[in-house]
């Protein structure tokens, strides 16, 4: 008998047969599978109207995708996405069922790795005229033309600068992509945040990746580095929105 | 794997870093603040949040028409004249966005929208 408990929704597993790990999932209720064809959703039964984003329900969430991901391939599921019971988690499955396949086969065998790195932007920046001393002035005082100069100036020395970032972050981009089966990346999310990027590889090739990293730290030792994972293929995941239901609310894995 | 277990394997997940973490979570932490811009509804909020909004959308015009000023002057365009009176416009615009931020409690880096794939606004 089908459950009318809300679901919450981790992952979708190329594994429909075989046992879901005994982990608690969010409301310390165990996870179960929910089959279709060849691939399966793993959820637990929900209570609660809403999933409150804390550290504790992230980690819980985590802990599952992590668990699945030891002995099966995963799509993992965004935090937060819940459908209305059972049935609508079958038509989900069925509905996105080619997309879910397509993006199993892309993520088969591979991990995520995280890079984040950290340049000083404050000193790196070429100095640009200080436009706030310049506000501070009354119009009077400052002619239009000083003013347009100035701002003139100012788009010069911060398009040197953001030049500057994206060579280095190319280049540190470059010197890994090359493992990736698939990357991102994104250059100066923030003025200190040079790059952030994720890359899609084999499990067998996340230690050459760590090396290559331990070698650009070596190379730039006045940037800051930060290397993460494994993780389940969070960034890589391109699955189209489950729209079994158009009440569903936030379920793109 | 308990919560707990997933916390201590934190540590594991670090594969390669440097020293500073703090500076990592830090900078981690203003990105996240810049990418749920969305207007303030609730009733309190409301004011701010579509002043924010809108002073989001004059600062993009201001920055286009800007932009269009710098090129002409530098493609040599505008005659002495008009290169002061754009400038003075300009730099009255700035100084009156400026005392609307403050009006509003607003910093240049609220004056943002994200949109998602194609990155920000500003």
């Amino acid at each position: 008998m089908k459950s009318d408990h809300m679901m919450y929704l981790y992952a979708i597993t190329d594994q429909p047969k075989r046992v879901v790990p005994p982990v608690l999932g969010l409301e310390d209720v165990l996870c179960l599978s929910i089959p279709y064809q060849d691939i399966a959703a793993v959820v637990s039964p929900l209570t609660a109207a809403k999933v409150v984003l804390t550290e504790s329900n992230l980690w819980r969430h985590e802990a599952v995708v992590e668990a699945l991901m030891a002995d099966r391939t995963v799509l993992p599921a965004r935090f937060g996405t819940v459908l209305s019971s059972e049935a609508a988690v079958q038509a989900a499955l069925m509905a996105n069922y080619a997309d879910f396949v397509a993006n199993l086969k892309r993520v088969c065998g591979r991990v995520e790795l995280g890079l984040r790195v950290l340049w000083d932007g404050g000193e790196s920046r070429l100095v640009a005229p200080d436009r706030s001393k310049c506000m501070g002035r009354q119009a009077s005082e400052m002619g239009g033309r000083s003013y347009l100069l100035t701002r003139l100036e100012e788009k010069r020395q911060t398009q040197i600068w953001r030049q500057r970032a994206e060579v280095l972050a190319a280049d540190f981009h470059l010197s890994l992509a090359h493992l990736a089966a698939e990357s991102t990346y994104q250059v100066l999310v923030t003025p200190r945040m040079l790059l952030v990027a994720a890359y899609l590889v084999e499990r067998d090739y996340v230690t050459t990746f760590q090396q290559i990293v331990n070698t650009l730290k070596t190379v730039y030792p006045t940037l800051d580095l930060l290397c993460t994972g494994p993780w389940p293929p969070y960034s890589f995941v391109s699955a189209g929105t489950l729209t079994a239901n158009e009440k569903e609310r936030d379920v793109r894995v | 794997m308990s919560v707990s277990d997933a916390q201590n394997r934190v540590s594991e997940k670090v594969l390669c870093a440097t020293d500073d973490l703090e500076a990592f979570a830090t900078e981690l932490e203003q990105a996240g603040n810049a990418l749920p811009r969305r207007v303030n509804a609730d009733p309190e909020g409301v004011e701010r949040g579509l002043a924010k909004l809108v002073l989001t959308l004059i600062e993009l015009i201001r920055q286009v028409l800007e932009h269009q000023a710098l090129q002409r002057m530098e493609s040599g365009s505008l005659s002495d004249e008009e290169i002061e009176r754009i400038g003075q416009t300009f730099l009255k615009l700035d100084a009156r966005m400026e005392e609307l931020k403050r009006a509003f409690g607003l910093e240049d880096e609220d004056l943002n929208l994200n949109l998602g794939p194609l990155g920000d606004l500003l």
